[in-house]
Order: structure tokens, then C-alpha cells, then sequence
């Protein structure tokens, strides 16, 4: 009895919320369109679908968007392959359920951004093996031998772990080289085996280059709060004088870049990571550490069909998955040419020894 | 000590920068308060703000543009608290817990819409810091003081005007009586309706400005989560601060100081758990309040809804 | 007389029931309009929602998993409110529970029922202590409650990081090692048995307030606390009972989640947002432990249907948010009206003789909403 009385609710509550939500449309329709370009329905065929699921956003300017841009290089690649709007902001609590909504849907490749999902995802794995065979998994940043006990079964997971060693061994080269104070920095979004594992190699790599480098770190910055980036960054720049930094935590490297730029982009640099930033939009960007998922090999296995087993796909030098970016003006020809014969050393595994960096990490 | 004296100066700076969201949104919280609404939904406004001041910024390239849309932005989310509160007679807590919830998802959501796959969105730009010669020469204190961003100086120049107006103007004065004791303020002539509504617009744009702060003057990107607790901090300063605007600015400026040495510590001790530093500016909120936060200041009739038909 | 006060009564009762359900419409609705807007099809979204939440017995038992944590913030709310306590620190309490409970586990290195019991009960009381400690500051220096909690909620994030960082870390991971599988809830019917017993804990809370001299006190403090202290009511007794209560229901959930749900651990975002949810849950259940139970269910089925939705028809998560969010401002907007003008509505239905008007009386709203 009551049903015209709601709508009528009904239609003005919607014209206040139609109002709102007009309002963020033409917003975005002046700033640029929303992401249309993936889960193309229009292709009929049978195409391969993949899904990423990520904690943040594909623009956070690190970890997510680093592997968006890996999955859309993929994409490029493969001809039969299609992806799905990437699930972004996924809470822990909804992690699991996130990966069962495209398990329903027969998506053959999930990626998972972070160790964190390897933990998450325990159960939605075992019961996919069953129901749904055709489906895999992809967790990156994940070692299966200490992070999945929690598996009963691996056949349809794998992982990608990049060479961390060769990743900080680049940053570190880099930051030996152009620094002028024999200081340098590093700020970790969380303490995880592979932040320090980066670090270790970083200190060491400059160390190398430049002996008498000293270096300042936090890992426990987070991956949000810009203005905690700048404020230590500036504290380093005072107390030590800092001139050169690296960052493995997405927007808080954002933060560390004001201070950098604060303090005078021609003498304080950054080498950003995992995505390559060097433009004019960021005067402090000298050089970026560039990482490649590899999920261009996690769809070829698929396709060969001999994906699976818990194996783990090593990014690295040698395939691609890591790599240095493009440099910024501020890095003499000299410099560059140099960076560039290390780099061969450090791709071919001669530059480190595991006793230099084990000494760094006995440190930490 | 050395540490300590080594690290002041930049403890110095990051308690301005601390310290000014903070103080903002507190000075809206303490019109509302002072008309009696007891709004915890700063930590959405905030948000809101932050976000809107840095799309708008963005798009126009004018950042003032988008601090002066921020602030209506606030002002609109700050209504829906408003007309609950004010004209339903809603409980005040629920209504701020309400906006909590709604505001930031709203944001989250015109930030997809903005930016979506679009890195090119991703990063605006910040406000110039702007040194005042020769004041900015003083040492230890003259660049945290004299070398900030003009909203900044904005911020603790409507310090003392509010102070003022709440001591001397009627207006002010007005407002005060709201808060005290709304059915007597009525018998006055006072409206109190609408000074309750006018308290609400401050409050957003105060709060607005304060989030904007955050994505316009500290770091030229919008995230989730942005706000990272400060609407509550502000809300626990105004009670710290004794409902007045200098007190506010004081105990805006001592947590800053307590986030400033938070983050020197963690910069310093790198190996030690860094958690325990984190800490500290809660710790120190609670531990003020223990000390200072006074149960008989405050306006009287704060937190109640008023029903006209009640007179 | 009596007749028509019954009338009344009845009549309001059924508005708020009606309200919140009304509240939910409105929100799918205009959920449904801004999916539109995106150009995907709300009918698709939704049905991917139901699909998602309860569309199989699994589903359905992931729902209530997902709903377990919420049910017991959700009751802590409820508890406090009850008592007029602003207890907003169910996060922290959550998460204190918790972290106490694996650090019983892991310190003692027990395994069997006798880590399950005993972490179940360290859970409780170190969510009751977490309670207790800013009921000490209202008690004692007055301190407002709101702020306190929130602030103690900071701080139990931040020393859970320490457990599951430096305590018990597993091999050096942000984790900490998993509960033994021994010690882990029991499952059933495809979720874990600490879903009966969040249950059992609404029944028992109802029976508590609305049945005993106990909960007659603390209402009674809710309502009134001066007239509570005249007469004789251990007012400030009670209001700390109501704060360590509270507390424990919440770090009853803490222990709950850890040992009955995946990955059993302790990580980072471990009890993040629960805490703000229940109380929304509180508020929209009208402080009824029995309504708080339905509601949390509800929740459960936004976000696990939710995200099965979004993936579906590829939305941003944040519109769920959205709607949760109108949810709750329609819900508490809407009673306050139902009550605003009782007196009014009141005298109305004794002039015009007019029970059972119900809906029309819902029908101001909209003005009102807009003025």
C-alpha cells in the first residue's frame, strides 16, 4: 500500500544522490574517462581472462601500479588473452572472498599483489583445485617455501619473486655514484624479508662504488602516509646529510620526493621504484628501478599448460623483470656509462658477494 | 640529547606541518562545539576536502580554486550532519560516526572517477612555501615559523581573529549563548536554528580547508586514508584547548611537536621497534587529556539536541 | 485510552522496523542509480550480489564468517550505548583480544582445547582490560570517552604490529605464525562455531538488558544518570562494568576471528574498520542485540556480495562503501523524525482517532530531508 509513498522518497533522495553523483561524473569527465579500456566484452571469442586484485589503487604511483603496468604489458603481448577491471582497495577481510568472485566467474589467472593474499587465499585455492581446475593462481612477492605452509595443494599456484639482490644492487650503484655527501636513504613501506633484502644490496652496492657511504632506513613507513615520507626525509637531509634516496613504499616516496625537492632538486636525488617516473613532473627522479611481474610468463606457462606446482618465476635481469629506467639529465654521460658497466657485473652475478650483503643485513 | 638537539630543527618544521590540518579543523569543531554539536565527522569532511581541493586543483591548475572548493565540499558533506542533527534531532555522535563512513567512501569514489587508469591524474601540485625575509633568518626557529605556505600563515592568522570574535562580537557571543543554554539564548531573540546551521558552515569549511591542506600543501596526491586520524586528534585538541582558539592552536602546535619527534626518532633509531614511536602522539593525546582535559569546561548544552518545542 | 496508546506504540514499533528496512531500499536504490550512471547494469550487480552472498550454502557460510567479527562489535556497541557509554573503541578492544590471545598461545606454546579455552578467555580479558582502561579516565578525571577510545584504538594497532612483527613473527614476515591446528574453532555447517556462539552472545545480551534488574540498572543509567544516582543506583560502578562488558564482548570477537578464520593469524589490517561498523550496526539496530544480529548479517552480505559484484560488472569498491554509508545516515535520520514529532503525531492520532497510519506518517520525511 505504502510502495508510491516510497518512490516517491525514492525519487527525490535519488535526485539528491543523482546530484552528487553528476557532480564527481563531470569531474571526471574533465579530467580524463574512467577506465573503460579493460574487460573489452565486445570480443566474442573465447579469450583467456585475467584478474589482478590489489590492496590500493592503479595509480598509487609504486606497488599497484607497478603491476598494473606489468598486466598491461602482458596484455599487449598476448592476443588471446583479455583482463577484467582490476579490483582495486580490497580489504584483508574481503581478500578472500574477492578471489572466489572471479574463481565463480572461471577467470583463468588470478594475480595477487603482495604476500599478503598468499596468506588469504589458503583456502580459496584448495577448494578452486576441485571446482573450478582451470583456474591459476599468480602471488607475487611471495617465497612458497617459508609463506606457504598454509598450501595443501600448489598445482595451480605460482609465484614471482623478483632478484631482489640485482634491484637494490642497481639503486645502490646509482645512489654510490651520485652521491656528493656520502649519504644515502631508504624508506621500506613494511619490513618484509624482501625490504631488507633490497636494502642490504643497496648499502653494499653504493658501498662498493663509493666506500664510506653511510645509509639511514626505515621499513615500517607504510604505503599511505605521504607526509611521514617527507618529514623523515627531511629529518635525514639535517641530521645526516642525505642527498640521495630510495623508496619501496608508494605514496610515502611521493612524500620523501617534496623533501628532496625542498632541499634542492640539483643536489638531492631520487631513484624512484617500481615504475619508470623520470620526467619534468618530478625534478628529484634521477633514475628509476624498474619491476616487471612477469606475467607475460605466468600466461605463456598457462597456455603451454605448465603453469603450476608451486614453481616460482625469478624476474630478473636476465628476462626482463628488472631493470634500470631511464636517467634524467642530472646524471652525467660519464656516470651513466659507468652505472652501465656495473649493471653487466651485477647481471652477471660478479659484482656482490652474499658475504658483503649478509654483513649489512647482520646490521639491520 | 645530542639526538634530540641535533634533531630539533626539523622536529621544528614538521610540528608546523603537523600541527596546521589539525589546528584547522579544530577551529571548525570549536564554532560547532561552541553552538553545542559535538561533530566527530571531521575525519570525513577532511577527507572530502582532500580530495576535492586536489582534483579541483588539478584540473583548473589553480590550487586556491581547489582550496575554496574544498571548502564547499565541506560545507555539503557538513549539511547532511546538519540536517540530522539540527532539524531531526539526531544524536550528534551517530550522525558524525554516519559521515565517517559516507564521506570518505565518497571521496574514494570521485577519486576513482578522476583518476581511474589514468596515472597523468595521479599527481597534482603544492603550494609555494613563502619565506618572510629576514624574520625566516632566525635560527632554529625562523624557517618552521616564517618560511610556511600561505595557508598556513591563514591558519594561525584566524587565531586570534577567532578568539576575538567569539570574546567581543555578538555574533560570537551569540553562538556562545547557543551553546550554553539553547532556551534561553531563544528567549533573547537569538535563532538559535540558525546559528546552529551557521556553526555547521564553518565547521565544514574549516574542516574542508584542513583536509585540503593535507593533498595541496603536504604532498600533491590523493590517497584512502589520507586523513589518518586527524579528525579525531582535532576533535581531542579542542577539548585540550578549552574551547578556545589560542588554547586549540597550543595544543594543535604541542602534538605536532609530539608527531615531529615521533618520526626524528624513527629516522634516528632505525633498528628499534618503530611502533612504539608511532605511539606517541596518541599516548601524549590520552596523556594530556589526562592531565588537562578539564570535565567542567566546555559549553554546557554541548552534545544535546535541541527541540524547539521543548522551550 | 489504553487502546489507542497501544495503537500508538504498536504503530511506532512497526515505523521502526520499517525504517531501516526502508533505509536499505533507499540506499540499494540509489546505489542501483550511480551503477547506472557508470553505464553497468544495476540488475546485474545486484543479482551478483545475492548470488555472491547467499546464493549456495558456502556462500552463505562465508557471508556469516565475514559477519562473525561484526556481530561481536556490533554488541559491544550495543552494550555500552545501553548504558550511555560512547564505547567507539571496539576496533581496539577487537584487536587487543587478539593479539592477547595468540600471545597466549604462541608464549605458553599450547596447542588442543587448552589453547582454544585459554585463548578464548585471554581474548576476553584483554578486550575487557581495553575497555576498562578509558572507563578508569571517565570515572576518574572525566574524560570523554569518544576521544579516549579512538586514541587507545591507535594504540592497539600499533602493538598488535609489535606482536605480529617482533613477538611472533613468522620467519620474519609481517605475520604471525599460524594458530595449531588444533586449537582452532572447530568448523560447522562450513563456517566456524564462533558464529553460534556470536549467536548465543546477542540471545544472552538481550536477556540480560530487557530481562534482568541488571539490565533494568544499566537502561536505566542510559537513560537517566542523575535520576539513576537519586535513586541509589551504583551509578559509576555500573558504567564501568558497562565499559569492561563491552570491552570483552569485543575481545571476545578479537580471540573469535583469530582462531576460527582464515589465515588464523595475526597481520597487518587484522580488525581494521570493525570496530566503526559495529557501531553503525548499533545504531541501525536500535540497540537490540537481537536487531544488532540481522544487521551485521546484512553487512556481511554487502561485502561479500559486494565484492563479488564488483568483480562481476567491474565497479569500484568504493560504492558499496557508499552505500553502507547512506545506510546508516537514512536509517538514524529517518527514526530521529519518526521521533521528532511524537507529540505531535501523537495528539493527531487522538484528534483524527487515526491508528494504523502507518506509512503516511513515513511521508513528511521527505520534506523535512530536503528542507
Amino acid at each position: 500500500m505504502s510502495n508510491s509513498k516510497f518512490n516517491k522518497n525514492v525519487t527525490r533522495r535519488s535526485a539528491m544522490g543523482l546530484c552528487l553523483g553528476a557532480a564527481s561524473i563531470a569531474l571526471a569527465g574533465c579530467g580524463g574517462s574512467p577506465s573503460s579500456d579493460a574487460g573489452g566484452s565486445s570480443s566474442g571469442s573465447a579469450k583467456r581472462k585475467v584478474a589482478m586484485i590489489m590492496s590500493g589503487t592503479i595509480t598509487d604511483g609504486g606497488w599497484d601500479q607497478g603491476h598494473y603496468e606489468s598486466l598491461k604489458k602482458a596484455i599487449e603481448s598476448h592476443d588471446g588473452w583479455e583482463m577484467l577491471e582490476p579490483k582495486e582497495n580490497t580489504a584483508d577481510a574481503d581478500a578472500a572472498t574477492a578471489a572466489q568472485s572471479y574463481v565463480d566467474q572461471d577467470v583463468d589467472l588470478i594475480v595477487g599483489n603482495g604476500n599478503q593474499f598468499a596468506s588469504d587465499w589458503a583456502e580459496v585455492v584448495a577448494s578452486a583445485i576441485e571446482d573450478h581446475p582451470n583456474v591459476h593462481f599468480l602471488i607475487t612477492n611471495t617465497d612458497p617455501k617459508s609463506e606457504m605452509a598454509d598450501y595443501a595443494n600448489l598445482d595451480n599456484v605460482e609465484t614471482v619473486l623478483p632478484d631482489f639482490t640485482q634491484t637494490g644492487a642497481l639503486a645502490g650503484v646509482v645512489a654510490g655514484l651520485m652521491t656528493a655527501t656520502k649519504s644515502i636513504g631508504f624508506i621500506g613501506g613494511m619490513k618484509l624479508p624482501s625490504t631488507e633484502a633490497k636494502y642490504a644490496a643497496y648499502l653494499a652496492a653504493a658501498q662498493k662504488v663509493n666506500p664510506g657511504v653511510t645509509g639511514q632506513y626505515n621499513f615500517e613507513a607504510g604505503f599511505t602516509d605521504a607526509s611521514l615520507g617527507t618529514k623523515l626525509t627531511e629529518n635525514w637531509i639535517n641530521s645526516n646529510n642525505v642527498d640521495v634516496m630510495w623508496g619501496d613504499a608508494s605514496a610515502v616516496d611521493n612524500g620523501s620526493r617534496q623533501a628532496l625537492a625542498a632541499a634542492g632538486a640539483d643536489t638531492h636525488f631520487d631513484i624512484a621504484q617500481p615504475i619508470d617516473i623520470v620526467g619534468d613532473d618530478q625534478p628529484t627522479v634521477i633514475t628509476s628501478t624498474v619491476t616487471n611481474w612477469k606475467i607475460d610468463q605466468a600466461m605463456d606457462e598457462i597456455e603451454k599448460g605448465s603453469f603450476g606446482k608451486g614453481n616460482t618465476i625469478v624476474a630478473n635481469m636476465d628476462n626482463g623483470g628488472v631493470a634500470l629506467g631511464k636517467f634524467s639529465d642530472k646524471v652525467p654521460q660519464d656516470i651513466q656509462a659507468k652505472i652501465g658497466e656495473y649493471a653487466d657485473q651485477i647481471k652477471a652475478g660478479s659484482f656482490l658477494t652474499d658475504a658483503e650483503i649478509d654483513a649489512i643485513k647482520k646490521t639491520l | 640529547m645530542d639526538f634530540f638537539m641535533a634533531s630539533l630543527p626539523t622536529i621544528l618544521s614538521a610540528t608546523t606541518l603537523s600541527a596546521v590540518p589539525i589546528l584547522l579543523a579544530a577551529l571548525g569543531e570549536l564554532f560547532s562545539e561552541r553552538a553545542g554539536l559535538v561533530n566527530i565527522g571531521l575525519e570525513g569532511i577532511m577527507a572530502v576536502g582532500a580530495f576535492v581541493a586536489f582534483a579541483v586543483g588539478k584540473m583548473t591548475g589553480n590550487l586556491w580554486l581547489g582550496l575554496v572548493a574544498a571548502m564547499a565540499a565541506g560545507v555539503l558533506v557538513n549539511m547532511i550532519y546538519g540536517l540530522c542533527t539540527v532539524t531531526l534531532c539526531c544524536d550528534q555522535v551517530v550522525c558524525g560516526m554516519a559521515i565517517n563512513i559516507l564521506a570518505p567512501a565518497l571521496a574514494l569514489f570521485g577519486y576513482n572517477l578522476f583518476v581511474g587508469s589514468n596515472s597523468a591524474n595521479a599527481t597534482g601540485s603544492l603550494m609555494p612555501h613563502i619565506q618572510i625575509p629576514l624574520l625566516s633568518q632566525i635560527p632554529l626557529l625562523g624557517d618552521p615559523v616564517f618560511g610556511q605556505q600561505l595557508l598556513a600563515y591563514l591558519a594561525f592568522i584566524l587565531v586570534p581573529l577567532i578568539g576575538y570574535f567569539f570574546r567581543n562580537f555578538r555574533g560570537g557571543l551569540s553562538f556562545r549563548s547557543v551553546g550554553e543554554n539553547p532556551q534561553a539564548a531563544e528567549t533573547l531573540g537569538i535563532n538559535v536554528v540558525r546559528i546552529k546551521y551557521a556553526a555547521c558552515v564553518a565547521c565544514g569549511v574549516l574542516a574542508g580547508a584542513g583536509g585540503a591542506f593535507l593533498s595541496i600543501c603536504t604532498t600533491p596526491i590523493y590517497i584512502d586514508g589520507i586523513v589518518m586520524g586527524r579528525g579525531f586528534i582535532a576533535l581531542a585538541t579542542v577539548i585540550f584547548g578549552r574551547w578556545s582558539a589560542l588554547g586549540i592552536m597550543a595544543a594543535s602546535l604541542l602534538f605536532g611537536f609530539f608527531d615531529g619527534l615521533n618520526v626524528a626518532l624513527q629516522a634516528q633509531f632505525n633498528a628499534s621497534p618503530v611502533m612504539f614511536f608511532k605511539m606517541i602522539p596518541y599516548a601524549f593525546t590520552i596523556v594530556a587529556l589526562v592531565f588537562f582535559g578539564s570535565r567542567r569546561a566546555g559549553p554546557k548544552a554541548n552534545g544535546q539536541p535541541y527541540y524547539r518545542e521543548s522551550r | 485510552m489504553a487502546r489507542k496508546l497501544d495503537a500508538q506504540e504498536s504503530r511506532e514499533r512497526t515505523l521502526m522496523i520499517l525504517t531501516p528496512v526502508v533505509s536499505v531500499l533507499l540506499a540499494l536504490i540509489i546505489g542501483a542509480v550511480i551503477i547506472a550512471a557508470l553505464g553497468k547494469s544495476p540488475l546485474q550487480g545486484y543479482a551478483a550480489m545475492l548470488q555472491g552472498s547467499l546464493g549456495t550454502p558456502a556462500k552463505l557460510a562465508k557471508t556469516l564468517e565475514r559477519a562473525c567479527p561484526l556481530i561481536f562489535t556490533g554488541l559491544c556497541a550495543v552494550f555500552a550505548y545501553k548504558c550511555g557509554v560512547f564505547n567507539l573503541g571496539g576496533e581496539g578492544q577487537f584487536i587487543m583480544g587478539g593479539c592477547v590471545c595468540a600471545s597466549t598461545i604462541f608464549g605458553l606454546h599450547l596447542s588442543g582445547p587448552a589453547g582454544l579455552v585459554l585463548g578464548l578467555v585471554a581474548g576476553i580479558v584483554a578486550g575487557g582490560v581495553w575497555g576498562l582502561l578509558p572507563g578508569v579516565l571517565k570515572i576518574t578525571r572525566g574524560l570523554n570517552e569518544m576521544i579516549t577510545t579512538i586514541m587507545f584504538n591507535y594504540i592497539a594497532m600499533y602493538f598488535m604490529e609489535f606482536v605480529f612483527k617482533n613477538l611472533y613473527s613468522d620467519n620474519g614476515l609481517p605475520k604471525t605464525v599460524a594458530v595449531p591446528d588444533s586449537s582452532r574453532l572447530p568448523g560447522v555447517l562450513g563456517t566456524h562455531v564462533g558464529v553460534v556462539l556470536a549467536i548465543l552472545l546477542a540471545i544472552f545480551l538481550w536477556y540480560l538488558i530487557f530481562r534482568t534488574s541488571f539490565g533494568f540498572k544499566i537502561r536505566a543509567v542510559g537513560m537517566n544518570p542523575v535520576a539513576s544516582k537519586v535513586s541509589g543506583f551504583p551509578v559509576r560502578r555500573l558504567v564501568l562494568l558497562t565499559f569492561i562488558m563491552s570491552g570483552a564482548i569485543a575481545g571476545m570477537g578479537g580471540a573469535v576471528e583469530l582462531m576460527g578464520k582464515t589465515p588464523y593469524r595475526l597481520a597487518d589490517g587484522f580488525g581494521s574498520g570493525f570496530g566503526f561498523d559495529g557501531v553503525a550496526i548499533a545504531l541501525i539496530a536500535q540497540l537490540n542485540p537481537i536487531a544488532a544480529l540481522f544487521v551485521a548479517i546484512l553487512f556481511g552480505v554487502l561485502s561479500t556480495g559486494g565484492t563479488m559484484m564488483q568483480s562481476v560488472i567491474g565497479v569500484p569498491t568504493a560504492i558499496v562503501d557508499i552505500i553502507r554509508g547512506l545506510i546508516i545516515i537514512f536509517a538514524i535520520a529517518g527514526m530521529a523524525f519518526i521521533k521528532l514529532p511524537q507529540i505531535k503525531s501523537f495528539i493527531e492520532s487522538r484528534l483524527t482517532g487515526g491508528a494504523g497510519k502507518g506509512a503516511p506518517a513515513d511521508t513528511p520525511k521527505k520534506t523535512e530531508v530536503e528542507a
